[in-house]
């Protein structure tokens, strides 16, 4: 496969964020690869009864 | 082979839990982060012995997608510059990148777990359908 890019003017005036959390990225620049990953756990049973938190 | 960046101005209000802000060009970026995020009734504060292996979410693998390798990749930067006025952001967290610069490789692996840990149960209703 042949990959062909020609970049012209790239400006931009503002950018608003609030927030970036939990592996994310926010770039200004040229990248090659980028591969993010995240789990993320809540299930029901992440209710957790008493004093005890660790599950046995 | 890559651009220059240009930022007139960054607001930045806080910068936690290994996120990072990263200004110029960046080779390989390789960030993990794994966080329990325990909701407590009582306020009991200290220190809390509870080990991540107990819980699958941090043991188990995230798939990710493979970058595909291309034989021929031509770039003809008729404008070599990335201009950008100005960026504001709240927060940047959790193993989460901020950079102004141009990076050859990044991965980013993040793990949550969350725990809501009540004295009494809140939701008496629905332990009575179980029963």
């Amino acid at each position: 496969m042949k990959f062909c890019v020609t970049n012209h003017e790239l400006y931009v005036g503002e950018i608003h964020i609030i927030g970036v959390g939990l592996s994310s990225v926010v770039l200004i620049g040229d990248t090659d690869c980028i591969s993010l990953g995240s789990a993320f756990d809540t299930p029901p049973e992440s209710l957790v009864l008493g004093t005890s938190l660790v599950p046995l | 082979m890559y651009r220059t960046s240009i930022v007139d101005c960054v607001n930045l209000n806080s910068l936690a839990n290994s996120g990072v802000l990263q200004t110029g060009d960046t080779d390989k970026i390789n960030s993990f982060s794994a966080a329990l995020a325990i909701q407590r009734e009582s306020t009991k504060f200290g220190t809390f012995n509870v080990p991540y292996s107990k819980y699958k979410v941090f043991s188990q693998p995230v798939l990710v997608p493979v970058c595909p390798v291309y034989k021929v990749k031509q770039t003809y930067h008729a404008n070599p510059y990335i201009r950008v006025g100005k960026i504001d952001i709240l927060g940047v967290s959790s193993s989460s990148i901020l950079h102004i610069g141009s990076v050859n490789d990044v991965k980013l692996q993040s793990r949550v777990k969350h725990i809501r840990n009540f004295l009494t149960n809140p939701y008496p209703e629905s332990e009575e359908e179980e029963t």
